[in-house]
């Protein structure tokens, strides 16, 4: 995607710099709750900076093309939700919801990734367009629904073993929002690559043309 | 249990489960308007969709997926069961989706695709399904949502009967799809 580059022009230099920076707190708060002995925070700044390393190791063992716009959209989406666990989840009630229309635009970009690699790599498997973009959609709402599963397992966990929950669910509303805000982040995407996929090439091609 | 040639037994027995779709979903609004009507109806309706768009009497879907969704009615009004109904319903509606848009689109999935897209469609609609169910607590007044245990419990449910759907169909299904392909090419029309 090379949105930020080509259209906002922001140098993939910057790009690269604010992932970095992004990761550099990340490692912060992993390192301060392994000083405190919080272990939350330490599982909470391990994993997602774990996350934010995926890309670059598909651009290298894969030979994936991974730009700096991928890379910085993967770990912006870590790094809000990660600052939202150590507090901001707590201080603003909005703030939830955007970290679930971001992640789930990043689950969005899994999904179409796959799902168009399935059908270039298979001959059993065809989709037409629109159906890819359904099917962002409802892939995204169950990755939500996984997370939530997930979420809901650490804290029975915690119920049967004694202990916090890392990952606490609030109430029903939080799990109809979050549902939501996932589904607004995969309908953002799937209107971002039908722009990149259809507008974008055909008002290149006029360009050409004139 | 897939592999029967179509005969005109199995396109009344199909049409007979549509029928008794529709039955159960009169049934549920002679009682008060309620979700199970609403479930009832829609799969009746997805089920003779392709009939209704072709005009084609015998352009039905394969009977046991019919089946699932009169199964799932008939469990949802007169068992105790009401809620594993529920998810049994959601599969079979995403079936008898997967049936639709295989022999009447351009889409065509592998037999591995289908067992993934049943799954995830079915976890979709469970939440597709809470969002609905508290948008009309939250501003209508209604109580469907006990609280977070029931909530998350049921989406556990649902995803394992989506898991579970979607790998015992893998190998059946797909004979199910290219049975529901070939109806509608015999018919010699365009898909």
């Amino acid at each position: 995607m090379s949105l930020l580059t080509d259209r906002l022009g922001i140098p993939p230099a910057y790009q690269r710099g604010t992932a970095r920076l992004m990761q550099l707190v990340l490692a912060g708060i992993a390192g301060y709750g392994l000083v405190t002995g919080q272990f939350g925070l330490v599982v909470n700044g391990t994993l997602p900076l774990l996350i934010t390393l995926v890309p670059g190791v598909l651009r290298r063992d894969y030979g994936l093309p991974m730009n700096a716009g991928l890379t910085l959209w993967v770990t912006a989406a870590v790094f809000l939700h990660t600052l939202g666990m150590v507090g901001l989840y707590d201080a603003f009630g909005w703030y939830d919801q955007l970290t679930h229309v971001l992640s789930g635009s990043v689950i969005a970009g899994c999904g179409y990734a796959v799902t168009r690699a399935l059908e270039l790599h298979s001959d059993d498997v065809e989709f037409p367009e629109e159906f890819v973009y359904v099917y962002m959609f409802i892939f995204v709402l169950a990755f939500g629904v996984l997370w939530e599963i997930m979420e809901f397992s650490t804290e029975v966990a915690a119920r049967v073993f004694g202990g916090q929950a890392y990952l606490a669910i609030h109430g029903v509303r939080d799990i109809a929002l979050d549902f939501t805000s996932n589904g607004v982040g995969a309908v953002l995407v799937a209107l971002l690559v039908r722009e990149v996929r259809t507008r974008f090439p055909a008002a290149l091609a006029r360009e050409m043309d004139e | 249990m897939f592999g029967l040639s179509r005969s005109e037994t199995e396109v009344v027995v199909s049409w007979l489960l549509v029928a008794l779709l529709v039955v159960v979903g009169v049934a549920g609004l002679l009682r008060g308007a309620d979700a199970t009507a609403v479930f009832a109806f829609l799969s009746a309706v997805l089920a003779a969709a392709p009939a209704i768009l072709t005009r084609e009497r015998r352009a039905t879907l394969p009977w046991p997926v019919v089946g699932l969704a009169a199964l799932a009615a008939l469990g949802q009004r007169f068992t105790p069961y009401d809620v594993v109904a529920t998810y049994v319903w959601v599969v079979s509606v995403t079936l008898i989706l997967v049936v639709d848009l295989q022999a009447f689109t351009d889409v065509e999935m592998s037999s591995r695709f289908s067992a993934a897209f049943v799954a995830t469609t079915t976890m979709a609609v469970g939440a597709v399904w809470t969002v609905l169910r508290w948008v009309s607590d939250a501003f209508f007044g209604t109580s469907y949502l006990g609280g977070v245990d029931p909530v998350m419990w049921e989406l556990v449910g649902a995803t394992a009967v989506g898991v579970v759907v979607g790998i015992a169909f893998e190998s059946g299904l797909h004979e199910v799809i290219d049975e529901g392909v070939e109806r509608r090419l015999d018919r010699g029309e365009r898909r």
